[in-house]
């Protein structure tokens, strides 16, 4: 790798602040310990998502006694309602939300490519119309940061040119380009040393441009780093390569975000690749809808007649309080009707994410990644063949995986990330200046 | 049955203290409220939050409402325990299940001669009274009003509001008879805007031989509080029971019809109506001097004028929203619908209401002097 760059005396009072250290690794797998100045996150992590600065009727007391360290809040959002000055006048989003521990906003760009009708980008920034309120905003790199030091998370995402999973040509390229100079203006504007910036690598699945990007990225990255691009649609033999290529070049010391992910087996899959930290709004979006992530087969669609007399907890091994108090019955009764059966659902289903990443850091710590991953998939896909994806991921990495190899791509974990089949839906054309 | 003995009475209201609820022991000062729920929650709180972030002053009754239980009560009969256990509620919360729920509207001209028309989200549901004892043992409830018919309107004719106040006796009766001694049966007077039908069923309830009545839930359904008369009628309902019988009224009232009705002796109610403004949007405070000063005041949050307002949304208020969250943060919520503004709301509400009560009783003490 090039040389490091010198750090300017603000780049050390910043990096004081936040610390990675690596407690134990296992093949690729990294068993870690991210310190911001909010919390102590122990890695592989999953980072809860809290659009609009809420966990969707979770307190964030109850997700303490989960003992979740870190959520994702969305600086789109954000930006429009309550607005970014009067989360800075409120103190910050941590103070404003009542959670005193570590919080991630990404850039806005995502959302603006999805949710906007009317999107321009050239050099000097992304230009969009509010789908709220019709005006149109320009967020050149510069502003991306005010907003999110006003929104004051502990991690900030650069602000990157965005380009569709599964766009090629040329445009692949300028895009990742672009996105580097653009990072270089997002530290110009970054002032707050109780914050930091995450670069997010680019590149498409054009393997030579990743790995071009992330060498740029990782040679400005300060405290961690994301692999951004992916979870939009590509094939998962693509998802995984990209992820595990990434990771196989980017130095050790910085944590890696892996962004969009949060079914199960993509975290599972991805942490054993080196990855470190997620983030996914499936298992609160998907819980009011009644679906429950359980370790055997994935997902319970509660909403389901047969669970009508099913006296049983959603999942009789999880200590979760939802488990420990209501039936399936009770919850089958009452989703769509009553608030209170989503969020039974959401807590069950966060602590089941959180319940796994620590099951994957103890496996990792124990050098016992290859019999846990063996046990996952078993549960995952009862017993049934396990997706030639996963077993080409686990061959790469060293692993033998028992079960037989289905022909199937995800046979029922199709990508349901709402934003990128929103972006889908609306087959917008974006201008590139 | 329910034990209840009357301490003082004032011209604010009286107070007075409950030592039995059913086949429950229980210790309550009145005046008070039945926690309202509907599917065996208080609205909006998993039982986690309750017991986390909700502080109430004294031991509560939750007042289970049966067309939001109808649809779950074959569920409950199957599952190996009660309501308590199947809706999650703590071991030992003391239940009473009241047929109408104070939220619902009700619809006149459904009642038959056997049964009560109560509806829910599937329609129009039947009560009778064999159901409703099997549903009481089912749910292990210690307490259910008995079937009230209340089909009074100003165009129901005469011989129509006779009938129901037949129907309503007849199904005391056959409750009573029918229901084991330990279950608290609250006899129901009502009889809606037609005075001579009110006393009619209130006479009929203390004049019953046997076992006496020891709690009425006088059924102000199809009064307006705000009527004149509206006194008079409730005087009709009051007048011939005994003073030692508990007085209760369920419906959603607002703290100045509250003080009202407490002039007038009555000793419970429910919470329907801070959780109907909490599901609105909207935050309420007493004043320090209630019910004396039956004002209140009111902070709508679905309104932008408090978006850039970072304090406590009633700084005085000691209850987990008015502590952690700002009045800015509550409008955000509202104004993005997050399921989190109902919650906090219900919380600060149900804390003011339990306030409420607080300062009645105190009132009522400190005017007696
Ligand atoms: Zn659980
Ligand atoms: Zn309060």
């Amino acid at each position: 790798m090039a040389s490091l760059p010198i750090a300017s005396s603000q780049d050390s009072k910043e990096m004081s602040k936040f610390a990675f250290e690596l407690l134990a690794t296992s093949r690729r797998a990294r068993r870690g310990r991210l310190t911001t100045p909010h919390s102590v996150v122990e890695t592989p992590v999953f980072m809860p998502v809290g659009t609009q600065g809420t966990m969707k009727g979770i307190l964030p007391e109850q997700l303490i006694t989960m003992d979740c360290r870190i959520l994702l809040c969305n600086t789109y959002h954000l930006g429009h309602r309550p607005g970014h000055e009067i989360v800075g006048e409120a103190g910050g989003i941590h103070k404003m939300m009542n959670w005193p521990r570590s919080i991630l906003t990404d850039s806005g760009g995502f959302q603006m490519v999805s949710l906007s009708k009317l999107m321009t980008l050239d050099e000097e920034g992304v230009r969009f119309e509010s789908p709220h309120t019709k005006e149109i905003t320009n967020l050149p790199p510069e502003e991306c940061i005010r907003v999110q030091q006003n929104l004051g998370a502990d991690i900030m995402m650069q602000l990157d040119h965005v380009v569709h999973t599964l766009t090629t040509g040329p445009i692949v390229e300028e895009a990742m380009e672009r996105s580097i100079r653009w990072l270089d203006r997002c530290e110009d504007a970054h002032t707050k040393d109780e914050q930091t910036i995450f670069p997010i690598v680019q590149g498409g699945l054009n393997m030579e441009l990743r790995k071009k990007c992330a060498e740029e990225m990782a040679k400005r990255a300060k405290v961690g780093i994301a692999i951004g691009g992916l979870s939009g649609g590509e094939d998962k033999s693509s998802f995984w390569r990209v992820v595990a290529a990434c990771c196989d070049w980017l130095p050790p010391h910085l944590p890696r975000y892996v962004m969009g992910v949060g079914f199960a087996v993509d975290l599972v899959v991805c942490s054993l690749l080196g990855a470190d930290m997620f983030d996914c709004v499936f298992p609160t979006r998907t819980a009011r809808f009644g679906t429950a992530l359980v370790r055997r087969g994935g997902q319970l669609h509660l909403k389901q007649a047969r669970f009508a007399n099913d006296f049983s907890p959603i999942d009789d091994r999880c200590e979760c309080h939802s488990c420990k108090t209501y039936t399936r019955a009770y919850i089958y009764s009452n989703i769509a009707k009553e608030t209170v059966a989503c969020h039974i659902v959401s807590v069950h289903n966060l602590h089941h994410q959180l319940q796994l990443m620590k099951d994957v850091r103890q496996s990792i710590v124990d050098g016992k990644e290859e019999a846990f991953l063996n046990e996952f998939l078993n549960e995952y896909y009862e017993g049934g063949s396990v997706p030639g994806w996963v077993h080409d991921a686990a061959q790469h990495m060293g692993y033998t995986i028992k079960q037989s190899r289905g022909e199937m791509e995800e046979r029922k974990h199709k990508a349901k990330h709402e934003d990128v089949v929103e972006l889908k839906k609306e087959k917008k054309e974006v201008t590139v200046a | 049955m329910v034990h209840f003995s009357v301490g003082l009475s004032t011209q604010i209201g009286r107070v007075g203290s409950i030592s039995k609820w059913g086949n429950a022991q229980l210790t309550q000062q009145t005046p008070s409220f039945m926690v309202y729920t509907r599917s065996g929650h208080i609205p909006h709180l998993t039982w986690e939050v309750v017991d986390t972030q909700l502080r109430l002053n004294q031991t509560p009754i939750y007042q289970m409402t049966l067309p939001s239980l109808i649809e779950m009560v074959g569920q409950i009969a199957v599952y190996k325990g009660d309501a308590r256990g199947f809706c999650g509620m703590p071991r030992d919360s003391i239940l009473h299940l009241s047929v109408l729920d104070p939220l619902t509207d009700r619809k006149v001209g459904y009642n038959d001669t056997t049964t009560v028309a109560i509806w829910n989200h599937t329609g129009k549901r039947s009560v009778s009274v064999p159901s409703l004892i099997k549903w009481c043992r089912e749910m292990e409830v210690n307490s259910v009003d008995s079937l009230l018919d209340y089909e009074f309107t100003p165009e129901t004719t005469l011989k129509r509001m006779n009938k129901a106040v037949d129907r309503t006796n007849q199904w005391l009766e056959s409750i009573r008879c029918q229901m084991e001694d330990d279950m608290g049966v609250i006899a129901c007077a009502g009889g809606g805007h037609s005075g001579q039908h009110r006393r009619k069923m209130a006479h009929y309830i203390s004049s019953l031989e046997g076992t006496p009545i020891h709690s009425v839930n006088i059924d102000l359904g199809g009064i307006n509080m705000e009527d004149e008369n509206t006194s008079d009628l409730i005087n009709e309902s009051i007048n011939p029971l005994d003073e030692n019988i508990l007085r209760i009224c369920q419906g959603s009232f607002s703290p100045v019809e509250i003080s009202l009705l407490l002039s007038k002796g009555i000793d419970i109610f429910d919470s329907s109506w801070p959780i109907k403004q909490a599901e609105k949007g909207i935050a309420f405070e007493v004043s320090a001097e209630y019910p004396i000063d039956s004002s209140f005041s009111t902070i709508d949050f679905t309104l932008s004028t408090l978006k850039s307002d970072h304090t406590s949304p009633f700084p005085s208020c000691k209850c987990y929203t008015c502590s952690k969250y700002t009045r800015a943060y509550l409008t955000h919520l509202c104004n993005t619908h997050e399921l989190l503004a109902p919650l906090l709301l219900v919380i600060h509400n149900l804390t003011q209401w339990d306030r409420m009560f607080q300062l009645a009783r105190d009132s009522i003490h400190k005017h007696s002097n």
